[in-house]
């Protein structure tokens, strides 16, 4: 069995739910204007975990903030179902990589949010953040405010705010357990792709641990640094639950880990190096 | 004799350090009763020790009044006590303010919470407003910047000169008082606002007035905890001065009247009764607002 297809992706058969054609974000730091992404084109077919990973400085957290709304591009545009992306809205749920919770809601509160702002009725939205907070193992704490859970409950409040989004498209996650400790995250994950083989979203993870990637993805992008741009793809066609101390899994990690580290060396590459490497045909 | 003692001792006589013996088994009601005896020793050592400050403010109180013969512009403090019950249950032959104690009370507590009321309607919105919102910032923050060095105490003439010797003089300097601690607040607080909850109110669909309600205000209310506290705080002492000035009912022209019939008794025994009310309103209002928000959500009040 293949588990990881050389080069560009092969062109998605299903009609993508993000296309992003020709992105290109500066932006002023401390020594001056940062081209942190160039000529990016992607594409996201509907309910595929894609896994964006790299270094620090790629731009993989920027591009999740374009995708969000929260970052508007130098150049370029992204279609979202075929509308383009102009701000923040609630066709896209987010988990950012600090659970933002609102203090002064419940759990079942912040869960709620998203469908209140939606004019969901009462109790519509009620059954509908209680059915997702069950599926991530919260529903027993419903009532609770978020400083009577522990860190990692937290975050399973943020992933399960962003699930109950029924009017999401897709689901945006900005690195969301890297914060917790190991043992921890690796509960989280299973949570996440419990709830993603219950009920398929489309779903834009980044991430610089590989493990999670290959853990997690359908397919990972490696993205590359100075200026951040499309790397390689891996397709991850193990069967999930996966199992993190199978051969293959080592292999594919092996692989990407290797890769990394090459693109590390590299240092900046022409712009026509990338796009080869990158865009689907 | 103690056990420090017996080691001590054997230790000197040479002998063999007696064992130490085992405490008896805890369980954890025991630990319970142990920590709600401590708190509860702690609770009565606070009281007591405040009980002993002001004990001992009463006793030199006392004896300044007495032992310098001050009896009659430092009443003694039994003398003051007496005259604050006699007052709050309205036994008295000698009455020289017309309605009753209550009466003047009421009136000065409605003006102070008309007064505090409005600066809370318009200063919190405007202040969550120049937080966030940069043109009402470039617009608005000269004018206020520009007023606030101007005491409330300092717009009693004009407040005079417009209203008259009116209810509307006085709970205009009381508004003026208590706008801006309840403005500064809410203001610095908005702008301390984690980015990230902005977004993530953006993202799920919040926007405009609806962001302001249901983000910006809660996220807000830590900070306006505290303006409400000052703020009220504020409002209760210029009610006193404004009322001096620029009326003829309520507690503080009770004050002022004390003075023009020389009867420092009755002054202490309003200043007592200022005291006490202005402690109770800040109990009701300030702590009911926290009970029902900073307290239940368990954030820091600033």
């Amino acid at each position: 069995m293949q588990t990881a297809h050389q080069g560009g992706g092969p062109a998605p058969t299903a009609p993508a739910v993000i296309r992003a054609r020709g992105i290109d974000h500066y932006y002023e730091g401390q020594t001056g204007w940062i081209h942190a992404l160039s000529h990016l084109d992607l594409d996201i077919p509907r309910e595929e975990f894609l896994c964006i990973i790299g270094p620090s400085g790629c731009g993989k957290s920027t591009f999740l903030k374009i995708v969000a709304g929260l970052v508007e591009p130098s150049a370029g545009e992204i279609l979202l179902d075929g509308k383009k992306i102009t701000g923040p809205g609630p066709d896209r749920g987010i988990v950012f990589q600090e659970p933002a919770l609102f203090a002064w809601r419940t759990v079942i509160g912040n869960v709620e949010f998203g469908l209140q702002m939606q004019k969901m009725p009462k109790a519509q939205a009620r059954e509908r953040a209680q059915q997702v907070l069950d599926i991530v193992g919260l529903g027993h704490v419903t009532n609770l405010y978020p400083y009577q859970l522990s860190g990692g409950m937290r975050h399973r409040v943020a992933v399960a705010r962003a699930w109950a989004l029924t009017s999401a498209k897709l689901l945006l996650m900005d690195e969301p357990f890297s914060a917790i400790d190991a043992i921890n995250r690796m509960t989280l994950q299973d949570y996440l792709i419990d709830t993603w083989m219950k009920e398929k979203r489309t779903v834009l993870y980044v991430t610089h641990d590989i493990d999670e990637a290959v853990y997690l993805a359908d397919r990972i992008l490696l993205m590359r640094p100075s200026p951040g741009r499309i790397g390689r793809y891996f397709h991850v066609d193990m069967e999930r639950p996966r199992d993190r101390n199978s051969a293959e899994f080592a292999a594919l990690k092996a692989e990407i880990t290797e890769e990394m580290h090459k693109s590390a060396d590299d240092g900046y590459e022409s712009d026509d190096a990338s796009a080869h490497a990158g865009v689907a045909a | 004799m103690t056990y420090e003692n017996t080691a001590a001792k054997s230790l000197l006589e040479g002998s063999a350090i007696p064992p130490r013996t085992r405490p008896a088994a805890r369980t954890s009601e025991d630990f319970a009763r142990h920590e709600r005896d401590k708190k509860r020793k702690l609770a009565l050592r606070r009281v007591l020790r405040g009980a002993i400050g002001i004990g001992g403010l009463l006793v030199l109180w006392h004896v300044m009044s007495v032992a310098y013969n001050l009896q009659l512009i430092l009443p003694p403090p039994m003398a003051v006590l007496q005259r604050v019950f006699g007052m709050l249950t309205l036994d008295d032959t000698r009455w020289l303010y017309g309605p009753n104690v209550y009466v003047h009370l009421a009136q000065s507590f409605q003006r102070a919470m008309i007064g505090f009321g409005l600066a809370a309607i318009l200063g919190i919105p405007l202040g969550l407003l120049v937080g966030r919102i940069a043109i009402v910032r470039e617009f608005l923050q000269p004018i206020i910047k520009a007023f606030y060095p101007v005491p409330g105490i300092a717009w009693i003439p004009l407040a005079i000169l417009w209203f008259g010797l009116s209810d509307t003089a006085v709970i205009f300097v009381v508004f003026m008082t208590a706008f801006f601690p309840l403005y500064f607040s809410a203001e610095a607080g908005a702008r301390q606002i984690s980015p990230i909850l902005i977004d993530a109110g953006r993202c799920f669909g919040a926007n405009g007035l609806t962001l302001f309600y249901r983000v910006i205000l809660p996220a807000t209310v830590p900070f306006i905890t505290t303006g409400l506290r000052i703020g009220l705080g504020g409002a209760w002492r210029m009610i006193v001065a404004g009322e001096m000035l620029a009326s003829s009912a309520g507690i503080g022209f009770m004050l002022m009247e004390a003075r023009f019939q020389f009867r420092a008794v009755d002054l202490m025994t309003a200043m007592i009764l200022i005291s006490i009310v202005g402690y109770l309103t800040e109990l009701l209002i300030v702590r009911l607002v926290e009970k029902r928000t900073t307290e239940k959500w368990e954030v820091k009040s600033a």
